[in-house]
């Protein structure tokens, strides 16, 4: 609660004294109010985030001077000079990325490996403590460390240029509005319009207000609410069963969209008031029709962020390629002509599942997805074919719901195992969906009335999903009604959020976004 | 003719003030008189008060977690037959014990009220720039406070039915305070902080509106209590001719054994400790109102059967 309060109070005081200082002077604005931002959520852990900053700029230039050096005059032709610099500059992202990653390392993964090594020494029957630190994370840890990687890597393949700006580097990897969920933004897309400032304009201001309100309904009215039930569940899930779980596997998938959509329709809304776009992260993701479109869909940014950077640095590496040519020549075959995608993927899925957090579950997760969308990737020759024999058109409407259905019951087995508290308790929950359960629906943390609100701000939810779907974005829709029927909806939004948000009273705790864990 | 400009800033006041007066309405709408408030907001066994009979109780005892701990009031009626019931909360604020017996006193009409003043003492800067910018954002936007009352429109069933402990909660266990002396005199005195001492002074007002005894008490505490809030407590008692016991000064005085009467270490009385204080406050009220023992009286005999099933359930309590 306190640190959505502290949200809303930063982009408050940022708002007002944005608009009324000098363009370009807004910057300053925004930096101070992030590093606020940060300092009040995390303390003297912004120690963790001046060094990402700084290491990620100072290598970046360093990479870039070198890349410049080898276009001079005297090097231009000079081959062996441009092998020794392109292998300086793979040492000096190596060394910055491993700095790096070491921080999230040691801060998010410490106990985690710790309990691999026990593991190990347990296997070969040999006693080994691994030392407990309290660890704390520092606010978006997750999400700008990607960001810095994404920028300098960016730089090393000279896609762009280092920027010599130390501030704009700094607003681009800590602008406060994305910094605890997300987007995951490159430098191409904010760095320059963070740092240059935007004018104030109505339509932003206006549809930024309607998206955080929009954001604070997903939030406070569905996900908080429906949390009631799906933590009752999840603190013992033994002793739940059918129908009982059905709702937690219904409600914890919901939950989470709401929750992290929520945060990121917050995210952005605040973004556009102050005048900027960021990159959009969910685009109605249970509307998907493959594993693969529901990543298309769901946490948009992360899955470019990993096809950029860990897919084609995977699939395209020397190594892969040499192994992949030397099995291609053995074995011609569809699989054989797919490893090297299959092996990247593998790494992408692996990367995803870890970054979620230091848990088999989450890898799991992550591998769930890579052996979903393998086995699409590697049927899907033999599936044309057999439309094609059996002259089937592939996107009739009966097939297309099917994939549909098939998709929803893949979506939400997977944020199952993703929300159950262990992977043993969601094999549990699953299993557990064919058994009688004798409990009362309305004693599984909502009674009756607060079940009818959660179900009419699902459907109001769906309704909108629908409507972005199919006409594009909702606010333009509404925006073209009158006034009266504008204003009704817009205050309707704002009763519902008020009346009906599971906040502050005695039986409601707001809970933090699910996502600002990871 | 007005501007295109014009036209969009009286449009977005307008805007403004009608969302801000459908939201003042609605937060009107939800919220509560003080007898729900009290229902549903907050302890529903202080709202069981509201279950006696009218004008049965003789007493009323205000005040926060010393006194849900400290006063007992079955074994008041015990040993005097005075009726009283227990209307403390857990940090209570003093406009929550002003509004309740408000309420209370619509249906009863005591002889005497009990202030365990400490209550008055949140005096940390935290608490009250958090009280007064919520009292604040309370009178301007009423619906964050009373948002939830949606679903709760209807008070909850139990608060209609008697209960045996009038609010009090029993509890034998022992963890001795072993640290020490904490009240050491001086001539320091605590200033009662503006908005509490508004609440207290109507608190009193209203007793003295309406001819009924003060009495103000300190109920022992090796956490919350000192020698300069004792002073300052005692000028305001003297200044309003109210008499006031400290029990961390009248410690020798009803027996207490910090080794034996307390269930926290010091923080609250256990049933030893609670039976001590309330003893020798009843015995004060016996003496100074004359109370009549209601003991065997047709009228009260719920609350014969309610001390026959007090005792059954925790005995007689040895001090």
């Amino acid at each position: 609660m306190a640190s959505i309060l502290i949200f809303f109070a930063t982009l408050l005081v940022t708002l007002c004294l944005y608009y009324v200082i000098p363009k370009k002077y807004r910057f300053i604005v925004l930096i101070v109010a992030s590093l606020a931002f940060f300092v009040i959520m995390s303390k003297f852990l912004v120690c963790f985030i001046a060094f990402t900053i700084t290491t990620v700029y100072f290598a970046a230039r360093w990479i870039q001077k070198n890349n410049d050096s080898t276009i001079l005059d005297e090097h231009k032709e000079d081959k062996e000079y441009a092998k020794k610099i392109a292998k300086h500059n793979k040492a000096i992202i190596t060394i910055t990325i491993i700095l790096n990653l070491a921080i999230i390392g040691l801060l998010k993964y410490f106990q985690f490996f710790g309990s691999i090594v026990t593991g190990i020494f347990s296997w070969f029957n040999v006693s080994f403590i691994w030392p407990k630190i309290p660890l704390a994370l520092p606010l978006g840890i997750s999400y700008y460390t990607l960001q810095s990687i994404g920028y300098l890597v960016d730089v090393h393949r000279k896609r762009i240029q280092a920027d010599t700006n130390f501030a704009r580097v700094s607003l681009f990897l800590m602008f406060f509005p994305a910094i605890q969920e997300g987007p995951i933004c490159r430098y191409e897309q904010t760095a320059n319009m963070l740092y240059d400032g935007a004018d104030a304009n109505y339509k932003d201001i206006s549809f930024g207000a309607q998206r955080v309100l929009w954001g604070l309904f997903k939030k406070a009215v569905i996900a908080d609410r429906l949390a009631m039930l799906v933590n009752l569940i999840a603190s013992d899930p033994h002793s739940y069963s059918g129908y009982a779980s059905l709702l937690f596997i219904l409600f914890y998938t919901i939950q989470l969209y709401a929750d992290f959509s929520g945060f990121l329709d917050i995210a952005l809304g605040s973004a556009q008031m102050l005048g900027f776009k960021l990159p959009e992260n969910f685009r109605q993701p249970f509307f998907a029709t493959s594993a693969q479109d529901f990543w298309k869909r769901w946490h948009m940014t992360l899955g470019i962020w990993l096809k950029e950077y860990v897919f084609y640095s995977v699939a395209l590496s020397p190594k892969v390629t040499k192994f992949c040519g030397k099995i291609k020549k053995k074995w011609k075959n569809h699989f054989t002509k797919s490893l090297p995608t299959l092996i990247a993927l593998l790494a992408v899925w692996f990367c995803n599942g870890l970054w979620h957090g230091p848990e088999w579950k989450y890898i799991f997760y992550g591998l769930y997805y890579f052996v979903i969308i393998s086995i699409g990737m590697l049927f899907e020759p033999m599936v044309k074919k057999f439309y094609a024999k059996k002259n089937i058109d592939p996107n009739n409407k009966w097939l297309m719901a099917l994939r549909h259905a098939r998709t929803i019951f893949i979506i939400f087995l997977g944020e199952t195992m993703f929300g159950a508290n262990t992977l043993e308790d969601s094999f549990y929950i699953i299993g557990s969906l064919f058994t009688h359960y004798e409990g009362n629906v309305f004693a599984l943390g909502l009674d009756w009335k607060e079940m009818v609100i959660a179900i009419v701000a699902m459907l109001i939810l769906l309704t909108v999903d629908i409507i972005n779907e199919r006409k594009g974005d909702i606010r333009e829709v509404v925006a073209a009604r009158a006034i009266p029927i504008r204003w009704t909806i817009y205050i309707l939004l704002l009763v519902a959020i008020l009346v009906f948000g599971a906040y502050g009273g005695q039986m409601y705790s707001v809970s933090p976004f699910i996502y600002g864990n990871f | 003719m007005l501007t295109k400009k014009q036209k969009s800033i009286i449009l977005i006041v307008l805007f403004f003030v009608i969302t801000y007066s459908v939201l003042y309405g609605i937060g009107v709408a939800l919220t509560p008189d003080n007898i729900e408030l009290i229902k549903t907001y907050r302890t529903v066994e202080l709202s069981h008060v509201f279950a006696e009979d009218d004008n049965s109780l003789d007493v009323l005892v205000i005040g926060h977690s010393g006194v849900l701990y400290g006063f007992t009031p079955m074994e008041m009626y015990d040993a005097y037959g005075i009726t009283s019931f227990n209307l403390a909360k857990t940090t209570q604020a003093p406009f929550e014990a002003y509004h309740t017996l408000l309420e209370v006193l619509k249906h009863q009409t005591p002889k005497a009220i009990v202030i365990n003043v400490d209550e008055f003492t949140y005096d940390k800067a935290d608490n009250l720039i958090k009280i007064t910018a919520l009292d604040m954002l309370n009178k301007v936007f009423p619906i964050f406070n009373v948002h939830t009352r949606w679903k709760y429109l209807t008070p909850p069933e139990e608060v209609n039915t008697r209960c045996v402990n009038k609010n009090y909660v029993f509890t034998s266990t022992a963890k001795p305070y072993t640290k020490g002396e904490t009240m050491f005199p001086t001539d320091k005195e605590h200033k009662i902080i503006k908005p509490w001492k508004k609440y207290l002074d109507k608190i009193c007002d209203l007793c003295e509106e309406k001819g009924i005894g003060i009495l103000f008490i300190e109920f022992p505490t090796k956490t919350f209590w000192n020698y300069p809030r004792h002073n300052g407590f005692q000028r305001y008692a003297d200044a309003r001719g109210i008499t006031f016991f400290d029990y961390n000064l009248l410690e020798s005085e009803i027996g207490l054994d910090w080794t034996k009467d307390t269930c926290d270490k010091g923080d609250h009385m256990n049933c030893y400790g609670a039976k001590k204080c309330t003893l020798h406050t009843a015995k004060y009220l016996q003496e100074t109102y004359g109370f009549t023992s209601h003991k065997g009286q047709e009228a009260y005999a719920n609350w014969d059967a309610e001390l026959q099933a007090y005792r059954n359930n925790y005995g007689i309590i040895e001090i």
